[in-house]
């Protein structure tokens, strides 16, 4: 595609030259073909001496109403403290700003690799990509991460509160807002208005996710005005049996097949920060292993990587806990739960104006997760 | 009153047997668009052509789980939801019940 051609690439090209001068140019623009709530546009960005780097640029397009995820300022200043700790992400370039005519989003290096689940568990270095990722993991965990919120609600943690019903379905002025609230709070100072420094990463404490797991899962749900008596019966579970408690660690949130990177030499990036919260790191491996993410491989627990002894034994090995199976099941009962609550909300999305037939679907494939769900509490299933 | 032939049932079926002829012919987007709307179809020709789904109160059900209304009775609430979520299942996506489960 012509770098010229299309309004985003001219956007783009604008963009870059307002950070890295006017001597510097976008070059092979290329949209992703990937759908859903953002757009992806993968191009060369070529400064005056002829360095050339390719880099990637995501915006969302779409602001739902009661959305679970981080905003891209959010995700943007959340990779650039997970990226500076040595985590792999793929490293954030710059944050789109009210002053550029694309956004919210940001601009990340590409990262060359596979993320095709089923062609990664294909691999024969699988079980050395298990172990990379359990070091992932336990370096994440690891990190250092803001209190407790003390304060019911914080300003900075609004943005991924559910947006008031009188804002839905507002479409662009609702994202317009958002990125007019964002200007207005820039991402760069950490100290609070009463001038003492705050974490970088204070505005995860505030939301649901980072609370009691079942609370903020029942929040999320009702949220959605559709009963589901197999997921309360799931949540019930889950409430009278909780594993014991865990320090409160920075949680990836969406660690599952589908969302690494894998290059030559193996595990190249995290991707997919949308859904991340504190809470305990436990969560990560149960939704690795939880079994909507085995891709066909059920007996292969830790996403067809591996069982979920080897990850067990690997996250150990890394510096990690060595971790009961039972304290990882908790969590994939947990996740077929979460899981069928995304599809609950595509379901709510499509009802709300957003038609697809692939949201149209996810309403009726909520009774899946729930059959694996209750297969797993009755125990036929692991 | 009685419509004429075909049934509503055969009226769908119809319609996708040509998206399942149309959907190699189109470009790699659309075709798994058509993919989804062919299984859509079939999902509702299942729905047409079974029992319907028998009337409950589910909101009334989830506020007395969360209660904690049905921890007496765990075992019989279990069976009842898992009987309800294979008639969905069966709609839904049949391929994807236990053996046990399938009709």
């Amino acid at each position: 595609m012509p770098d010229t051609r299309s309004d985003p690439a001219i956007a783009l090209a604008a963009a870059v030259r307002r950070r890295f001068g006017g001597g510097t140019s976008v070059e092979n623009v290329v949209q992703a073909t990937l759908g859903g709530s953002n757009r992806t546009l993968l191009f060369d960005l070529v400064e005056g001496g002829g360095t050339r780097r390719r880099l990637v640029s995501r915006e969302e397009t779409f602001t739902g109403e009661a959305s679970p995820f981080l905003s891209p300022g959010q995700q943007f200043r959340l990779t650039a403290y997970v990226h500076a700790a040595g985590v792999p992400v793929p490293e954030p370039i710059f944050e789109y700003d009210g002053q550029d005519a694309l956004g919210p989003g940001f601009v990340t290096a590409f990262v060359a690799g596979e993320t095709l689940p089923r062609r990664l568990i294909e691999r024969d270095d699988r079980a050395a990509l298990l172990v990379q990722l359990a070091e992932a993991l336990v370096r994440l965990h690891g990190l250092d991460v803001p209190p407790a919120s003390t304060e019911p609600s914080s300003r900075r943690g609004a943005s991924s509160q559910p947006i008031p019903s009188s804002q839905r379905r507002l479409g662009s002025q609702a994202a317009e807002a958002q990125r007019q609230q964002s200007d207005a709070n820039p991402p760069s100072p950490d100290a609070d208005d009463n001038g003492s420094t705050q974490h970088p990463l204070a505005f995860l404490a505030d939301i649901p996710e980072s609370g009691d797991p079942v609370a903020g899962m029942r929040l999320r749900l009702d949220a959605l005005d559709e009963p589901h008596p197999a997921l309360e019966l799931g949540l019930r579970w889950l409430e009278t049996h909780r594993p014991p408690q865990r320090p409160r660690a920075l949680v990836h949130g969406d660690f599952r097949n589908g969302n690494f990177m894998v290059g030559q030499s193996g595990l190249a990036a995290l991707l997919d920060w949308e859904c991340s919260h504190l809470g305990s790191g436990v969560e990560d491996l149960g939704w690795l292993c939880t079994r909507s993410w085995r891709f066909g491989r059920n007996a292969d627990h830790a996403g067809g990587f591996g069982t979920r002894d080897d990850l067990i034994a690997a996250y150990a090995s890394a510096g990690g806990p060595r971790l009961d199976a039972d304290e990882i099941r908790w969590w994939e009962r947990f996740g077929l739960i979460r899981w069928a609550m995304f599809n609950v909300l595509q379901a709510h999305g499509f009802a709300h104006g957003r038609r697809s037939p692939a949201y149209a679907v996810c309403g009726r494939n909520t009774a899946l997760m729930e059959y694996d769900l209750l297969m797993t509490l009755k125990g036929s299933y692991d | 009153m009685r419509h004429y032939r075909p049934s509503t049932a055969d009226l769908l079926s119809a319609v996708s047997d040509f998206l399942r002829e149309l959907g190699p012919r189109l470009e790699s987007g659309d075709r798994y668009q058509s993919l989804v709307c062919t299984h859509i179809l079939a999902m509702v020709e299942r729905e047409l052509r079974g029992e319907p789904l028998a009337d409950e109160d589910e909101a009334a059900l989830v506020a007395a789980i969360r209660a904690g209304d049905h921890d007496g009775d765990w075992d019989a609430t279990f069976a009842r939801i898992l009987n309800r979520t294979v008639a969905r299942v069966a709609i839904a996506k049949p391929d994807h019940l236990a053996p046990e489960h399938r009709s």
